[in-house]
């Protein structure tokens, strides 16, 4: 959102997993910003490095994973910005932004929390290890905050253990969780996939009322341009570890520049629309296969041989309303502009 | 999908029906591959697992031609060699003229007698020269059981001089050769053990996963049961009632079965495991659709599909016989001379006097390890191979 | 919990009894009858039993009787009075002749099982939590000696070892000086030198295991959700992972130290009858070879209950530490 100081701020995010057969670069020059309790999609299909450009902000890589260039930089409460990115992952002053001032939240409610410890006990961990509570302050602080993602019967219920629990309740606990520290950044990669249908309208609507009333940006990751359209302020759409496109939610559906962005917005299924559903043709390549040029050319309908399998297209921003990478409207377009 | 009728190509639930294969690149070759080439494949990867499979080999290949392999019969007393010490080959000879020859030889043994502690010592005797060979002339023997021939691997030269490359026991019998024939009892009851554990496991495991229910219950009871009972003394047990009169190959057969008594607890609940996790898969369930029979679906469908990991857990189970038969045999309740396994020669080194006198006699333990060594290696690399999939 | 408890106690006792069952066939297996051998006993050494005295004998044990009612008369003895019956060989109730060594075998067993744990347990965490390290290589390669060094050997090895360098000889719990002197740190001292090798060949077997179930058990853990979740809380390191991986591996752990402990007697069977110490490794063999087959039975017997009432245990122990068991 134009004039508002971001809290977040990634800059050319270059994040590469070695592997003996190669070189995986999951995320490749990644840049986006989010403003404070602004709500930011990012979407992709699986690949598109959505999750590790998460994990990379969080400095929870698994490895061989590591940050091989770029910034991210985050505004703390203190108003002190930071270069995650620089940060060791692992070190005192990262562990004390991370679960704190950034938290998240994941996909498998089920498998995302310990199954052997109280929920209580899980919630209250943040409180003590950030807030410095008294174990009995921090259970007090689990219960306000489960009561707050709207778990009933709160206090009676902290020593309940997740299997106990229906994944509605076990999201709601994640969530909890995340929030126990009043983050300003939180995270969200793919919450209500897990989730069945009705479960997921809550949730997300459970986020997105978080988000209004904590003044807490939301970060969330998805391949679910519906989810998308429900919550987002802004967009990023990416593909093979690249920023396709972004910008602001309503320009971008209204009127969506990149091919592949427009494959995806044909592909949600709408009641009551005739015909078969479309669908990208193709598959996402290989990391390691990486065509050259243009990521998508491959699977392009509007790929101009010659140059969308040669050059690979920079980011070209328009006025206040976001950007993409395609060479539709870059330097070849003007180009075409001019002399057609 | 109907079922092939070569069962083993078309294992693995994935496996892409076979078609002729055009130009393959890397991924088609995998797509295409049958079970046991992509097995293969990755047990081949496995460094550990492949020298484990040489020396296995090359321990049956032994075995096998043990009469060959050994210098000396093994039973050939010489009690002016009791407790000789290993000799040391030496490869070159020192002329007259100080020049070195390629002349391979060992150095005889004279005795002398301890003056403090009144025993008898071997002393090296550089004089005494005694020459070596490969493929020379010893006492008779049958390659195989079948071709009689005199020769041997190693040996020396002139038949009847003393060649102990790793010593002499107590009767003054060649400990190398009778390690060499240890190889026999040892390497073989394995096998045949875990021929038998791997028949009472497969069938009962298979049952007990395929039926379920009652059946299920009584068989993971009764195998409950089994592994309640601490397994040496059982055995100490069981092998105890085997008759001393009995004939030394009727022992062998009794401890065998002795053996897998338990051992096929391991394999069944293997088996099972793998049956129960077979039956939800989408291959079965297409096959029983289809309206194939049980026994077919068990036959084509599911043995196959877990012929890989019953034959890692196979191997697997042959060098935990192996110790166990030399457990027995060491304390008494085995296998007994004139039987030779590495467990009974073992038996020599009890006494621990006599140990101290001739730490050789540890040398068929040293075999003990190398077997299990690589058997385990092997076991495991085909543990890792058996599932081509779980890349 | 208290229903789980019951319920694995009730489990407990058809599987005794199907012990029991194995091991009078056991008993039963050798051919003739326990007097029999009695007879022949007696014969070896010049006595001679009248047939009167033998069917006294005979209707005593219920000899005469079918199997099953021997069967029964052997169990309820047992069950009902402790009684196991007399060693012909030591001419003395089995009873008294088998508990201070069961005594002993136990505080061995609780030793190795002990030691076990707390050496093993944290070799396998910096194992898998420091995959392929260096530290890593030796634990999987000690793993790989441990299973492959046959007790025997080792034992053998120790044995030799000690008498080269010491010149000491195996046997018996106390030196001479030491036999029947009041407890003393001295007297301590010895009786360490005596068990120390059964306890480290027997820890050493079961230290390779327990590190290799619980490397490829962290293993598993390390990439679980939950860990994620939990390091994106803000955990040191340190924290994370003895608070959530550690512990959750400990659970197959306690299931594997429960199946270990049959492991640890059955080779302490052979080890102390190496070392010849007074456990009921020695007395079985002993028994067995003199066929005095009721004392036999009752040590294998034994073992086994001993063997139950430690995967009861660890049963228990399973269902403290998981509340997934506890509230199934």
């Amino acid at each position: 959102m134009p004039g508002m100081a971001p809290i977040l701020q990634v800059e050319n995010l270059k994040t590469h997993f070695a592997s003996r057969e190669g070189v995986v670069k999951a995320v490749d020059g990644v840049s986006f910003a989010i403003g404070a309790g602004e709500t930011l999609c990012v979407v992709g299909e699986s690949g598109s490095g959505k999750s590790i450009t998460a994990r990379s902000i969080m400095g929870i890589l698994q490895k061989p994973g590591r940050i091989a260039a770029g910034q991210i930089l985050f505004r703390k409460k203190d108003g002190a910005v930071v270069d995650l990115a620089a940060l060791a992952p692992k070190g005192p002053e990262f562990r004390a932004i991370r679960g704190s001032e950034i938290a998240m939240v994941f996909q498998e409610p089920m498998s995302a929390l310990s199954p052997v410890h109280t929920i209580g006990s899980q919630i209250a961990e943040s409180a003590e290890i950030h807030m410095g509570l008294s174990r009995r302050a921090a259970m007090d602080r689990a219960a306000e905050v489960l009561d707050r993602v709207g778990f009933p019967n709160a206090r009676q219920r902290l020593d309940a253990y997740a299997f106990q629990l229906s994944g509605g309740m076990r999201q709601r606990v994640a969530i909890a969780m995340a929030l126990t520290c009043e983050p300003s950044l939180l995270i969200a990669d793919e919450p209500t996939t897990a989730l069945d249908v009705t479960t997921q309208a809550v949730i997300l609507d459970l986020l997105a009322d978080l988000s209004d009333t904590l003044d807490m940006a939301l970060l969330f990751i998805t391949h679910d341009l519906g989810v998308v359209a429900q919550i987002a302020d802004s967009v990023v759409v990416m593909y093979l570890g690249e920023v396709a496109e972004r910008g602001p939610a309503d320009t971008l559906f209204a009127a969506p520049r990149h091919p592949y962005t427009r494959g995806l917005m044909r592909c949600i299924p709408e009641v009551g629309r005739a015909g078969t559903m479309e669908t990208i043709p193709g598959i996402v390549p290989h990391p390691l296969n990486r065509p050259a040029g243009c990521p998508f050319n491959t699977r392009c309908p509007e790929a101009i041989a010659g140059l969308c399998d040669v050059a690979e297209p920079p980011l070209t921003s328009f006025a206040g309303d976001g950007a993409v990478a395609c060479h539709l409207y870059g330097e070849y377009a003007r180009g075409r502009a001019v002399h057609g | 999908m109907s079922a092939p009728d070569t069962p083993v190509k078309l294992a693995a639930p994935t496996t892409a029906p076979a078609e002729p294969v055009r130009q393959r690149t890397t991924g088609d070759r995998v797509a295409t591959a049958g079970q046991w080439t992509l097995v293969w494949w990755r047990f081949r990867r496995h460094k550990l697992a492949m020298t484990g499979l040489v020396v296995t080999l090359l321990i049956y290949l032994m075995a096998i031609f043990a009469d060959f392999v050994a210098p000396v019969p093994p039973h050939e007393t010489n009690a002016r060699y009791t407790y000789a010490p290993p000799q040391g080959i030496h490869l070159f000879l020192r002329g007259e003229d100080g020049g070195l020859s390629f002349a391979p030889h060992v150095l005889g043994y004279k005795v002398e007698l301890d003056p403090v502690a009144l025993r008898r010592t071997f002393v090296i005797d550089e004089t005494k020269i005694i020459p070596i060979g490969l493929f020379v002339k010893g006492a008779p023997h049958k390659v195989l059981g079948l071709f009689p021939t005199d020769r041997h691997l190693i040996g020396a030269i002139t038949p009847g001089d003393p060649f102990f490359l790793i010593g002499a026991d107590r009767l003054g019998r060649d400990v190398f050769s009778r390690t060499v024939h240890g190889a026999r009892i040892s390497m073989s009851l394995g096998l045949v053990g875990v021929t038998l554990s791997l028949v009472i496991g497969t069938l009962l495991g298979g049952i007990s996963g395929y039926l379920g229910g009652m059946v299920d219950a009584t068989v993971q009871r009764v195998i409950e049961v089994i592994r309640s009972i601490p397994t040496i003394p059982l055995w100490m047990g069981l092998a105890a009632s085997v008759p001393l009169t009995w004939h030394p190959l009727a022992v062998y057969f009794a401890i065998t079965i002795i053996l897998s008594l338990v051992g096929w607890t391991t394999i069944a609940r293997i088996v099972r495991g793998k049956f129960l996790s077979l039956r939800s898969e989408d291959f079965v369930t297409a096959a029983e659709l289809d309206g194939a029979s049980r026994m077919r679906i068990i036959r084509v469908h599911m043995l196959p599909a877990m012929t890989s990991y019953i034959i890692a857990a196979t191997t697997l189970a042959i060098p935990i016989m192996i110790l166990s038969e030399t457990a027995l045999s060491f304390i008494g309740l085995g296998l007994q001379p004139p039987l030779i396994s590495w467990g009974v020669l073992l038996k020599e080194a009890q006494n621990i006097r006599s140990l101290a006198t001739a730490p050789w006699l540890f040398a068929p333990g040293v075999a003990v390890v190398i077997a299990v060594l690589s058997l385990s290696f092997l076991g495991d690399g085909l543990r890792d191979a058996a599932d081509p999939y779980q890349r | 919990m208290v229903a789980y408890i019951l319920r694995r106690v009730l489990i407990m006792a058809p599987t005794m009894v199907l012990i029991s069952v194995i091991v009078f066939a056991v008993i039963q297996l050798p051919p003739g009858d326990y007097l029999d051998t009695l007879v022949a006993q007696m014969a070896s050494q010049g006595d001679r039993v009248d047939d009167a005295q033998l069917a006294a004998l005979r209707a005593r044990y219920g000899l005469d009787q079918p199997l099953l009612v021997q069967y029964f008369r052997w169990i309820s003895g047992i069950v009902l009075h402790g009684d196991f019956g007399q060693s012909f060989e030591w001419n003395k109730p089995i009873a008294d002749l088998i508990m201070p060594r069961i005594g002993l075998t136990l505080a061995i067993a609780s030793v190795v099982l002990f030691l076990t744990s707390i050496i093993a347990i944290p070799i396998g965490v910096y194992s898998a939590v420091r995959q392929y390290s260096i530290g890593d290589h030796l634990a999987t390669l000690f793993g790989f000696i441990g299973l492959a060094v046959p007790n025997v050997l080792l034992t053998l090895g120790l044995l030799y070892i000690t008498f080269i360098t010491f010149g000491l000889e195996p046997g018996g719990l106390f030196s001479r000086e030491y036999q029947n002197a009041p407890w003393s740190l001295g007297k301590v001292g010895d009786l360490v030198a005596h068990l120390w090798i059964p306890v480290v060949v027997l820890t050493l077997a079961g230290t390779a295991e327990v590190i290799r179930v619980m490397r490829a058990t962290m293993l598993d853990e390390l990439v679980k959700p939950y860990v994620e979740t939990a390091r994106a809380k803000g955990l040191s390191e340190v924290r994370l992972i003895t608070r959530y991986p550690v512990r959750l591996a400990l659970n197959p752990i306690v299931s594997k130290l429960g199946w270990m402990m049959p492991i640890i007697l059955s080779s302490e069977a052979i080890v102390s009858v190496i070392v010849d110490i007074p456990t009921t490794g020695p007395l079985l063999l002993r028994a067995l070879l003199a066929q005095d087959m009721y004392l036999a039975g009752a040590i294998i017997l034994m073992l086994a209950f001993i063997t139950v009432v430690g995967t009861l245990v660890s049963d228990v122990l399973l269902a403290v530490l998981d509340p997934r068991i506890r509230y199934a």
